[in-house]
């Protein structure tokens, strides 16, 4: 017998170690008790919370399988040896309270011993005799160590189909984490949240799956497309306040929870959107970062569907599709952000025109289109030089502006000022074409502020070229037009002064000169707009030829000495060495002081050029002390030095290749922001001091493009009430 | 009292010559196109012409040539006054038809006019 014993312990060891499930441990099993004990039936059923399974049963037919499981509550004698921990032997079934029906009416002698494995009751395991029985001890205590080498078994098979599940759900969990990742290099989100929720229904073995995403401007949680399982209608219903059901509870407490039976609040908010047919929920916030932008639920139509253990991964899961929520809609940002670019770049009027760092075009907007004549298809990819006229330029712009003569290397480099402009370009049509064009070109920088291109701006301006010309022309004209009148009134008021129409009084002599003096002005007016006009369109005539510039100096000083004289002013023009050539308050020393300076310049111009300076001097340095009686209202600026005595010096410096005149004066001055504007068109400084000096606010730009015409250059060095310095060089002959 | 022709196409200056020249006590005749003043000229024989050249028709330039051609004319002196301004071009074809000077209205007064007209005149 103990021979028998062994064996059966030995084959049931090696049954035990082997099996992989449950059937596979139970038929062998039961092979083995049926042969040492000698009975006619058996089971196992097994402890699941608190209820009592059957997972295993022969000899006693089919129909056993189909009892329900026996709660702790119903008792019974399963339950009682669960409980004591100790074998229950009975004779005669039939004076027991015994559970099953079938058995209580098929068998008449049982034993039930507990599956015990390192302390822990994991289940019973009985036997049966179909005719009365009694059971030795030793056969009790060999079915008790069966009994406990199935109970290790069976935790065995427990643990490896633990272990399955967790691989399995591990692997779905990779699986997803390789969807999230793969989410930036799909276009369709939709399609990628559909198979997320699909997937994560499935995993839970669930019927349906949706997102409520919280709307910021109702406050609601509304569930949005894509949804899994649910009809239009369905999800289009499927809302609720924020803190409402279960919904709302997960999105308030940021945390997932598992509902196995449905509460009064979510059964409403289910039965709004049709879907009480659902009898459980899992639900999970969806947090990116510390915002949560909505809830994801599985739903299914059975209840307790859920296993707590579901709600962890569920959780890990749910941030997943958070992820690809998030995505999704920084996508749909970035997308609409470039569909107002494009939509912006295709409204305005100006051509735009992008290329990258190798000169290869890699936009074209609608208008660039309709001016240039080329679509953006026939130019992606291609160099600028297509468009862009290589020929076009006579002559290299000036420093500074090197967008230039339409070249595609000579591009401004991202080393540049941001932004660079210039009218004077050529650009091709498509058809061959040439047509003046505005340009604007600008660096394009990424977020390192590396520059990745250029995007060019440009405009065709043939039609602005047209009016400016007439523009020109008709100012032109009317200023020439002008002139006659003015000769006109000059000639007659000079007959009045000079006595021709009869003796006038003094009265009538000074305002008669008023009118002379306010004629003047006109006529310097129309002089120096004559002069913009004739600059501008390029019809100044500068002929530089060797000539002497002290000789021009001294000649300009006595044209101005009156001017000079009537505001008591004295001008002294002195040598590069020193020596004073003219000085207005002393009669000029024995003979021509010649001091033979030459340069190679425009006389004309050059008499233009330092009449301007020298009267600028003159009109903006205030009276010296002889005057200071009559000139009321330049009292104030001498005031503070009674000896104050106005004075205009000019020198000379050779420097180099250059001859540099030096015209200061003792005058108001000027701050550096004037300084800045002042030798553009029409500026004038208008203080309370210049207020009464007249001017046109030409004459410097007319000074500085003529002598820029002869490759000299103009400045100014000057401070407020310190006067000024004006210096202009030209090439020595 | 010298006899002075002013071809002047614009009314306003003519008009402001021609009183100018009377006050200082010459004898004016005005002509108000370069056909006009070439007609003028052969008739009047004055001692002097003032002569526009910006005029429609027949500028002064052709004036000055259609004057050369008659003996009797052919020697009056004659004064460039324009408003054309210095540009060379000009000044040497006036030059080289041989007219005594070349004003430019805005630049001269009209005393400097008289000036150059009574030097032209001395210079007979």
């Amino acid at each position: 017998m103990a021979e028998v014993v062994l064996d059966s312990l030995s084959a049931i060891s090696k049954i035990a170690a082997e099996a992989k499930d449950l059937p596979s441990l139970w038929e062998p099993l039961f092979d083995v008790i049926l042969r040492t004990l000698q009975v006619d039936a058996g089971t196992i059923m097994t402890l699941e919370d608190d209820l009592l399974v059957r997972r295993v049963a022969k000899g006693m037919g089919e129909e056993i399988m189909k009892e329900p499981p026996i709660p702790e509550s119903k008792g019974g004698i399963s339950w009682s040896v669960v409980r004591s921990g100790k074998p229950a032997i009975i004779t005669d079934i039939a004076k027991e309270k015994i559970a099953s029906k079938v058995l209580a009416a098929s068998m008449h002698s049982l034993v039930t011993v507990p599956m015990i494995t390192r302390g822990q009751t994991v289940g019973v395991m009985s036997v049966f005799t179909k005719k009365q029985r009694a059971f030795a001890d030793k056969d009790i205590d060999l079915f008790i160590t069966i009994a406990n080498q199935a109970a290790v078994a069976i935790v065995s098979i427990r643990s490896t189909e633990l272990l399955e599940e967790n691989r399995r759900r591990l692997s779905e969990l990779e699986a997803l984490n390789q969807l999230s990742k793969t989410v930036s290099t799909l276009f369709d989100f939709d399609e990628t949240l559909y198979s997320i929720i699909g997937l994560i229904t499935r995993i839970f073995k669930a019927d349906k799956g949706v997102l409520l995403l919280f709307d910021h401007n109702d406050r609601l949680l509304k569930a949005t497309k894509p949804a899994f399982n649910l009809t239009e209608a369905q999800v289009f219903d499927f809302r609720c306040r924020s803190d409402e059901g279960v919904s709302g509870q997960s999105f308030c407490k940021g945390i997932p929870l598992m509902l196995n039976k449905i509460d009064p609040e979510t059964e409403n908010v289910l039965s709004r959107a049709k879907m009480s047919d659902i009898k459980s929920v899992l639900v999970a916030p969806l947090k990116v970062k510390s915002q949560t932008l909505g809830v994801i639920h599985i739903l299914s139509s059975k209840e307790n569907n859920f296993a707590q253990d579901d709600l962890r991964l569920f959780s890990i899961l749910s941030s997943q599709a958070a992820v690809v929520v998030n995505s999704s809609y920084m996508y749909r940002d970035i997308e609409q952000e470039r569909k107002k670019d494009e939509a912006l770049l295709s409204s305005i009027a100006e051509g735009v025109l992008a290329v990258d760092n190798n000169q290869k075009i890699i936009l074209l907007n609608a208008a660039g289109e309709k001016i240039s004549g080329f679509l953006q298809e026939e130019l992606l990819g291609k160099k600028v030089d297509i468009i862009m006229n290589n020929n076009s330029h006579p002559e290299p712009l000036g420093e500074g502006s090197s967008v230039n003569a339409g070249s595609a290397d000579k591009l401004p480099d991202s080393s540049l000022s941001a932004r660079n402009d210039n009218d004077n370009h050529t650009l091709l049509r498509r058809d061959g074409t040439i047509f003046p064009a505005r340009l604007s070109v600008a660096p394009i920088r990424d977020a390192d502020d590396k520059g990745i291109g250029k995007i060019i701006v440009f405009s065709d301006i043939t039609h602005e070229l047209e009016v400016e010309q007439l523009k020109r022309e008709l100012i032109s004209i009317a200023t020439h037009e002008l002139r006659t009148p003015i000769t006109g009134i000059k000639g007659y008021l000079d007959m009045i002064l000079s006595g021709d129409t009869g003796g006038v009084n003094s009265e009538t002599k000074e305002v008669v000169s008023e009118v002379t003096a306010i004629n003047q002005k006109l006529a310097d007016l129309v002089d120096d707009l004559l002069n913009v006009g004739r600059i501008e369109q390029g019809r100044i005539e500068v002929k530089p030829v060797a000539m002497d510039l002290t000789n021009s100096i001294t000649e300009a000083l006595k044209e101005l000495s009156i001017q000079a004289k009537g505001k008591s002013l004295e001008m002294v023009f002195s040598s590069p060495q020193g020596r004073t050539i003219y000085s207005s308050s002393e009669p000029p020393a024995g003979g021509e002081l010649r001091s033979n300076i030459m340069v190679k310049a425009d006389p004309e111009r050059v008499r233009q050029i330092l009449i301007n300076l020298i009267g600028n001097a003159i009109k903006y340095t205030p009276a010296g002390k002889s005057e200071i009686r009559n000139q009321k209202s330049e009292t104030n600026l001498n005031s503070q030095n009674p000896n104050y005595a106005g004075k205009i010096e000019i020198s000379l410096e050779q420097k180099g290749s250059e001859i540099i005149c030096h015209i200061k004066d003792s005058g108001i001055g000027m701050d550096k922001e004037a300084q800045k504007s002042l030798f553009t068109k029409f500026y004038r400084i208008k203080t309370e001091k210049t207020r009464q000096i007249t001017g046109t606010g030409l004459g410097l730009w007319i000074c500085k493009q003529i002598i820029e015409m002869m490759s000299g250059k103009i400045w100014v060095e000057s401070a407020e009430g310190k006067g000024s310095t004006f210096s202009f060089s030209l090439p020595i002959a | 009292m010298p006899k002075i022709l002013i071809i002047e196409d614009d009314e306003i200056l003519s008009k402001m010559y021609a009183k100018k020249f009377t006050s200082d006590g010459y004898q004016v005749v005005v002509a108000y196109s370069g056909g006009e003043g070439i007609l003028t000229a052969k008739k009047e024989k004055p001692n002097c012409i003032l002569l526009d050249i910006m005029m429609p028709v027949v500028d002064g330039f052709q004036v000055i040539r259609e004057l050369k051609k008659d003996p009797d004319v052919k020697n009056i002196p004659i004064i460039i006054l324009t408003n054309l301004g210095t540009s060379e071009i000009f000044i040497g074809e006036a030059k080289r038809l041989g007219v005594k000077d070349y004003l430019i209205k805005y630049k001269t007064s009209a005393k400097d006019v008289v000036t150059a007209v009574k030097k032209a005149l001395n210079e007979k």
